[in-house]
């Protein structure tokens, strides 16, 4: 392509050279890495391929598959790297949100009395707090200096701290159900202690329902994290994640100018909805082992 | 008639229940005696029957015997099989788990004594894990023979609850019962549940395991014809009370106290000629105004 | 009406009942036969999965699918809509609505099940009314009034507005019986009413079964497994096993001298019978 300004309007057009053809193809040769990061390598999965173009500039040109932002950063590239945080945000999330909704809950559940009251009335105020802008002052009291990897940490734990209620709450109940049950009396007359009726007798009756809870929660981090990201406040540059590439999308002008910058909220949307799809589909396969 | 030490010594049994007035804050406005003085013995080998309507106390009477609730006041002397006696009521926690292995409960429940998730062979094993009795190989065998004991197949042992039908299930809850050979068995009613036919099978295997395992049974139940033949004292109770005991035969024979007397003519007799009483509520009603 | 005074009320004809996929020989239901007079009592006793319950549902429609009924016919003689044949009414026909609570009433085994949670007692039992008479709410709460009353229900007014987990069982089975029996049904089918309650509670729950069955006149099938109820309760009995009706007759006939070996083998299953056997 070719670029030319009108010297009146100052508006720059684009125009296309169909002399020139850069070849694509699959597993071309190109710049040495490591194949998991071990094995070193040269082959890329597609690009562009050695032929050099007639005419023109020696250098091998380049190939934006989704465009570029800026800094002339390969959009698609930043995408796949951007995924690797955004993804495992949610999923580090849950992973607090499952130990902490299933201790207090369970704690809340089985022992009962003053201690579930309690319990209970701390869930409601968490409860109570509106969730983005709390968020944003953890966002806002992480130091800016922080090395990548700490913020991301503390992002992640931000996040579930205000998401294990949710969980907490369908542990409890269900805990409140099954500790009623032959067979938790029973167990309890043969001696056994309330760790083992917890984790033995209790919990297995609503494990698929926790792994359901748990699956809906990702979609909620994820955004979470975009959210965070998007206004500034939770993973910054140099770290690559779909909120920190939404970023670039803040003013209305470079939307309208270079929309292909917005397709983060693609990837966005379809993971949101995988997730969903995913949830829906454990739940609706999760026969509990029904007793008649 | 030689005295022969009780296995079991209940003296003064109370329980209170408290109940709770309506409103925002959680006062309590009075108190159910679910269990109002209660005493009595169990005899070595030995199978008491405690019949009551539904709320007159019997099952929770049971479970506070068992510990499975702690009772508001009175003594449970349970003597062990070395001779010790122990008040059950009183113990701590960690005391009360090795009494456990010399104690256990048959449920009324088929379906929700058994937990659907554990294996037959898990259910069964369980009392023997818990109390480090067994492990492995040697586990397994006492399980194997136990289900056989009871009737079943061991080559089951590996089939979920649901698989089995409500007889079966009861047997399996049995074989858990026994596995650690207690000396008391505290059966919660636990043939109402089934069927007339499998009731007899049950009963039956219930009366077979007591001659080989030398067990004394304390069997709770509501029908009296069940409890006829298969026990050999019979208390009645009412209202957190226990209001006749005897010998069943003389429970049934020459009736002393009124209520057993209403009891016993509510049952339906399978003789056409020989009509039930369908009065009940109306007895029971000039029996309480009579105090 | 286009049928003999006479003639009974209900006639069941070679009735099959089957669930596809059961691996079981033959269907739940295979080849029933009986007959009720009005105002008669027949019991229809026999173990777990002898088809009691199924034959019992399949008279109001109410085989959960994929049961169905294959084969027989169902005739129903009512005074009030003549002639029926219940097994081959079309599902969403309004006659079958006007049958089911109207005119063929069913009350259950466990009255938790039976009794919406979230209603009250009284208006599930205006319900019942007003499904099947066209008469003004306050007509129906009067009667729904003068029917707790009936069932024994004290403090009618009081209850009426209480929730079924306020009431005791016993009270519960009271209620689902008013329900049942509110629009003066023709056919009374009791599935188990009893077995969930103890000794006392079932007197009286039988007694009030026989006095608003003399009241009202209805028939009453009473599905059981229990002889002693049985002989209570029933002027006729018919035994059921594995699907099948293997001796029906008077129920003094039956009980005193049994012929076949099932019936033989639930009299010998009895309690009070096996004192001998028992050491």
């Amino acid at each position: 392509m070719r670029s030319h300004v009108d010297p009146l309007t100052f508006k720059r057009t684009y125009l296309e050279d169909p002399a020139r053809v850069t070849s694509l193809g699959f597993f071309v040769k190109g710049a040495s890495y490591r194949l998991v990061g071990l094995i070193p390598w040269d082959r890329h999965f597609f690009g562009v391929k050695d032929n050099a173009p007639p005419g023109g500039d020696a250098t091998v040109p380049t190939f934006f598959f989704l465009g570029a932002d800026k800094y002339g950063q390969d959009l698609f590239s930043r995408l796949v790297y951007g995924s690797r945080i955004s993804l495992s945000v949610g999923l580090v999330a849950i992973v607090v949100t499952f130990f902490l909704g299933v201790t207090i809950g369970g704690i809340s559940g089985y022992v009962g009395g003053g201690v579930d009251t309690f319990i209970q009335r701390m869930i409601e105020i968490v409860n109570a707090f509106p969730q983005i802008p709390l968020w944003l002052a953890f966002g806002a009291v992480l130091p800016a200096d922080w090395p990548p990897l700490s913020t991301y940490f503390a992002i992640t734990l931000v996040l579930s701290l205000l998401g294990w209620t949710g969980l907490a709450r369908v542990v409890r109940g269900k805990i409140l159900v099954l500790r009623e049950e032959d067979y938790a009396t029973a167990a309890r007359l043969l001696g056994a202690s309330h760790g083992r009726i917890i984790f033995r007798h209790l919990l297995p009756g609503f494990t698929s329902h926790i792994i359901v809870v748990l699956t809906m929660s990702v979609p909620a981090m994820v955004l979470g994290e975009t959210s965070l990201s998007f206004l500034g406040l939770g993973l910054r540059p140099p770290i690559v994640s779909w909120g920190v590439m939404l970023k670039d999308c803040e003013s209305i002008q470079t939307v309208a100018n270079y929309p292909w910058l917005m397709m983060p909220v693609v990837l966005i949307v379809l993971t949101v909805l995988c997730f969903n799809f995913l949830g829906d589909g454990l739940r609706d396969a999760s026969d509990p082992h029904t007793t008649r | 008639m030689t005295a022969v030490d009780p296995v079991l010594s209940v003296r003064r049994l109370c329980k209170r229940f408290p109940v709770y007035g309506g409103g925002f804050r959680r006062k309590i406005v009075g108190e159910i005696k679910a269990v109002d003085d209660v005493s009595f013995d169990l005899v070595p080998g030995e199978a008491l029957g405690l019949v009551g309507e539904s709320g007159s106390g019997k099952t929770t009477t049971a479970r506070c015997i068992l510990r499975a609730m702690a009772p508001t006041s009175g003594e449970v002397r349970f003597r062990l099989p070395d001779g010790r006696a122990v008040d059950l009521a009183r113990l701590a926690e960690r005391e009360l788990k090795v009494v456990r292995q010399h104690a256990q409960m048959v449920f009324q429940d088929p379906y929700s004594s058994l937990n659907p998730r554990m294996t037959v062979r898990e259910i069964v094993g369980e009392p023997l894990v818990i109390h480090g009795l067994a492990t492995g190989a040697a586990l397994d065998d006492r399980v194997a023979e136990m289900l056989r004991r009871v009737g079943l197949q061991p080559e089951h042992r590996e089939r979920y609850p649901h698989a089995f039908s409500g007889g079966q299930r009861q047997r399996i809850g049995i074989a858990r019962a026994l596995i650690m050979r207690p000396s008391l068995i505290v059966c919660d009613e636990a043939t109402s549940a089934l069927d007339m036919a499998v009731q007899a099978q049950v009963l039956d295997l219930l009366k077979e395991l007591q001659r080989e395992f030398q067990l004394t049974y304390l069997f709770v139940a509501h029908n009296l014809d069940v409890v006829r033949n298969f026990c050999d004292r019979v208390a009645v109770m009412r209202k957190g009370r226990i209001v006749e005991l005897a010998s069943a035969k003389e429970i049934f024979a020459a009736p002393q106290h009124p209520y057993t007397k209403i009891l016993l003519s509510a049952v339906p007799s399978p003789d056409p000629d020989i009509p039930m009483n369908f009065n009940v509520g109306e007895e029971l009603a000039k029996l309480d105004a009579a105090g | 009406m286009n049928f003999p005074p006479d003639a009974p009320l209900l006639e069941v004809k070679n009735l099959r009942v089957s669930f596809p996929g059961d691996a079981g020989a033959g269907g739940a239901v295979q080849n029933v036969s009986f007959s009720l007079a009005r105002g008669r009592t027949l019991a229809l006793v026999g173990e777990s999965g002898s088809g009691k319950t199924v034959t019992a549902h399949a008279l109001l429609r109410l085989v959960p699918a994929p049961g169905v009924i294959e084969a027989g016919r169902i005739i129903f003689r009512s005074r009030r809509v003549g002639e029926i044949d219940l097994a081959h009414l079309d599902e969403k026909s309004g006659l079958l609505f006007k049958v089911r609570g109207g005119l063929m009433s069913l009350i259950f085994q466990e009255p938790m099940t039976a009794l919406s949670p979230v209603h009250s007692i009284g208006s599930q039992i205006d319900e019942a009314i007003l499904l099947h008479h066209d008469v003004s709410p306050a007509a129906a709460r009067r009667q729904t009034l003068e029917m707790l009353n009936r069932v024994g229900i004290a403090e009618a007014a009081r209850r009426y507005t209480q929730f079924p987990h306020e009431l005791s069982g016993g009270l519960r089975q009271r209620a689902v019986i008013a329900m049942a029996l509110v629009c003066r049904p023709e056919l009374l089918i009791a599935d188990e009413p009893t077995t969930a309650l103890d000794m006392t509670l079932q007197a009286q729950i039988l007694g009030l079964i026989k006095t608003l069955q003399r009241e009202i006149g209805c028939a009453v099938l009473l599905i059981t497994h229990d002889l002693g109820v049985v002989a209570q309760m029933a002027d006729d009995v018919a035994v059921m096993h594995r699907g099948e009706i293997v001796e029906r007759g008077n129920v003094r006939d039956v009980l005193k001298r049994p012929q076949h070996a099932q019936t033989r083998a639930l009299l010998a299953a009895l309690p009070s019978r096996r004192g001998a056997l028992v050491g």
